[in-house]
């Protein structure tokens, strides 16, 4: 019979990694079936309810860690008494031999006196702290940490301006200088456009979706979601995209995400317009909409892409536009061979992916319901319970305090996956794989191996739609992680709006 | 047995030896006064009385060997250099001292809170605990900076191991091993690159020993 034990560690915080890292270690120890650490918050509780863990009775607040086990009863205290001691020394976190790595910003910059961009990936409440002093050491930031509070957003964004210094977030995942790849980033090739985004997989995509046509890009600006609010004023995104218009070697810009606020996205399309180069702006969802060259507006990722890929090439916008969205067309002859009944279940690692599936599934067969919704009243009660047509974002807060986001440890988004499949209501599952550095090092070998066991216990009753964000140079290996989806039965499709239409059409 | 190279302060007389300690590249001798000589196979190894060989002879433990040094030449100067270390490098030597919160060196990082400099000689596992390996350091940081190491940190000899003793022994007089010179030399300069190698030379001694030396040579600059 198999016995659980949920430890509380009072007051510890590690970073997720390194609770990933010891969870896999009490994994492997003889007997112990489950094992889970994450910070006690709300959240995470709920999950270790659902995962089948008795957490009535738990005494823990979001400061405390929770060392959970499930396994024969006898070795489940040498469980606990392991992972406490791998805590005081992580496995897999040691310095390898061949590098030094400094303590401090001042030992870093003593070693590296010309540095002039600070990454930081610290815990969100000490890492605001952290940006000043990297601004006051006269760097740029990228802010990856996210849970960053607002107010101090603003108050890093402003202090960066007044020094002609770019804070990139906080939650900012991605960017790329000079064709270098900082964060969740795709090795794609170098090339004359530059991107600014307020969405990270929506950068991604973008990034990704211009190298399938050929096209480089040399300077991609991440600005984290909040920047283009009214609160933040855009600082970051009218910075950089300053910057992009002032550099010679862009020839095209992109912009990209959700839509900004009024304001903001005024200030946007004013100074594009003064600028003298093309460019391709995908806020997706927005209202505005037609072209006014030097600027061309588009509603989605692969669309923005398609249009930014056109400009750098000398090609007219329009005519791509149009094949690309007769390709979506022909996509309903592909679903007719694959029709199913019932809803749709979206698992996404992107938001920006996840938020654009909802756009165009809204538009082909009604609302979606997700913890992310696009409107307020289609905001699911319980993340962990989908209803109708959903589409849950894995990366969302909820989900990713104290525990690894889903690009980098898909475990969980795979667990849902056969759960859905157990539904009979439900008739395509639809997710996402986003490779580059800093993802999963086998994202599509995690969801096919559930997808593997869901259709043995059910065959062919639910269709399995993906798309895979990356390239072959990735890690990764694009190629590879779609042959692994395809053998397991997936279809595999070439860009995310694709995916959210076949997914769609088979079911509509 | 022909050797390579010598380090400048063996004598040139032939001197007779116990076999001590045989490691994997390392063989320890034991002087008839008691003092640490060694034969190695890497040039990083050399140190204070050390002569270079391709490999180790086949001595065994507890045997007595005879060493000529006469025709064998100097490559390595234990003395350590006479410049300062430059007050670039600070920021950097100051997180040196974090180590002394990280276990297994917290202990001695206690003690020395505790009971001072003097109270952490012997403490730690190994042919060399820690905390003689942070006195080491702190010796090394106090003469680079042109001051007298102050005897009342010196240890009795029964406090520690013959090995760590002799180590000791040595950092005193101002001797050192041929990574620590590096880095000594390297924080005299400018050069950020060389400064990054000694340290990754450094902190492959041991298990904690290049950890809790750079640690005892922070404590050194800043007192």
């Amino acid at each position: 019979m198999l016995l659980q034990r949920i430890h509380v560690e009072k007051g510890a915080y590690y970073d997720s990694v390194t609770l990933m890292l010891v969870a896999r270690e009490l994994q492997g120890m003889e007997g112990i079936e489950e094992a889970s650490l994450n910070m006690a918050t709300e959240a995470n509780l709920k999950i270790l309810a659902s995962a089948g863990f008795d957490v009535s009775g738990i005494q823990a607040g979001q400061s405390d860690l929770l060392i959970a086990v499930r396994g024969d009863g006898s070795v489940l205290e040498a469980a606990i008494e392991r992972a406490r001691e791998l805590l005081k020394n992580p496995p897999g976190r040691k310095s390898t031999p061949g590098e030094y790595r400094p303590k401090s910003l001042d030992g870093a910059l003593s070693i590296l006196p010309e540095a002039n961009i600070a990454l930081i990936s610290i815990a969100g409440r000490y890492a605001g702290d952290e940006a000043d002093e990297c601004l006051d050491a006269g760097l740029h930031v990228m802010l990856y940490s996210d849970n960053v509070p607002i107010e101090k957003e603003i108050a890093l964004k402003h202090k960066a301006k007044e020094k002609g210094l770019l804070v990139m977030g906080p939650d900012c995942g991605t960017a790329v200088i000079r064709g270098v790849g900082l964060g969740f980033a795709n090795a794609c090739p170098t090339g004359p456009v530059g991107l600014v985004a307020a969405a990270g997989t929506g950068l991604q995509e973008v990034h990704v979706q211009l190298a399938r046509r050929g096209v480089g890009v040399l300077h991609a600006i991440g600005t984290g979601g909040r920047d283009v609010k009214e609160e933040v004023g855009g600082i970051t995104f009218l910075m950089g995209l300053e910057a992009l218009l002032c550099d010679d070697e862009i020839q095209v810009v992109a912009l990209i995400g959700k839509p900004p606020a009024p304001s903001v996205e005024e200030r946007i399309l004013k100074i594009l317009e003064g600028g003298k180069k093309p460019a391709a702006v995908g806020f997706i969802g927005g209202k505005a909409s037609g072209d006014r060259p030097p600027l061309y507006l588009c509603r989605e990722l692969e669309e923005t892409a398609a249009v930014a890929a056109a400009l750098a090439n000398g090609k007219a916008p329009s005519s791509v536009r149009e094949e690309l969205f007769k390709s979506y067309e022909r996509l309903k002859e592909k679903a007719a061979s694959m029709r199913r009944k019932g809803f749709i279940r979206g698992l996404y690692s992107g938001g920006t992916l996840c938020y654009e599936a909802q756009l165009i599934a809204a538009s082909l067969i009604g609302p979606v319901y997700s913890n992310a919704p696009l409107e307020p009243e289609m905001k699911l009660a319980d993340s962990l319970k989908s209803r109708g047509h959903t589409m849950v974002d894995y990366g969302e807060d909820e989900f990713t305090q104290g525990r690894l986001h889903p690009m980098m440890d898909s475990t969980f988004r795979a667990e849902r996956l056969m759960f859905e499949s157990e539904d009979p209501d439900v008739g395509v599952i639809l997710f996402d794989c986003v490779l580059g550095y800093g993802c999963h090092s086998n994202p599509a070998g995690q969801m096919a191996e559930a997808v593997e066991k869901a259709r043995k216990k059910r065959g062919d009753r639910i269709a399995y739609v993906a798309y895979v964000c990356g390239v072959d140079a990735d890690p990764q290996d694009a190629a590879g992680q779609r042959k692994i989806l395809e053998e397991a039965g997936v279809t595999v499709c070439d860009s995310n709006a694709e995916a959210a239409r076949l997914a769609c059409y088979i079911v509509g | 047995m022909s050797f390579a190279g010598r380090s400048s302060d063996w004598q040139m007389a032939p001197l007779r030896f116990v076999v001590a300690e045989r490691h994997k590249s390392v063989i320890n001798l034991r002087s008839r006064a008691g003092r640490r000589y060694s034969v190695v196979t890497e040039c990083g190894d050399m140190g204070p009385r050390s002569v270079l060989s391709k490999r180790l002879p086949h001595w065994n433990v507890g045997e007595d060997v005879t060493v000529f040094a006469e025709a064998i030449a100097v490559c390595y100067d234990p003395e350590i250099p006479t410049s300062p270390p430059s007050r670039r490098w600070r920021p950097l030597w100051l997180e040196w001292l974090d180590f002394l919160a990280e276990p297994p060196l917290d202990v001695v990082g206690k003690e020395l809170i505790e009971g001072g400099l003097s109270s952490v000689a012997g403490m730690g596992p190994g042919l060399t605990p820690a905390g003689d390996d942070l006195l080491a350091g702190y010796m090394t940081a106090t003469k680079l900076r042109g001051e007298t190491v102050p005897a009342q940190i010196f240890p009795e000899r029964d406090t520690t191991t013959w090995l760590s003793f002799d180590i000791l022994r040595d950092a005193f007089a101002g001797l050192v091993w041929r990574r620590i010179k590096d880095l000594c030399d390297a924080l005299a300069g400018e050069r950020a690159s060389l400064l990054e190698e000694s340290l990754i030379s450094c902190l492959a001694m041991g298990h904690t020993s290049g950890k809790a030396y750079l640690a005892g040579m922070a404590l050194g600059f800043e007192a």
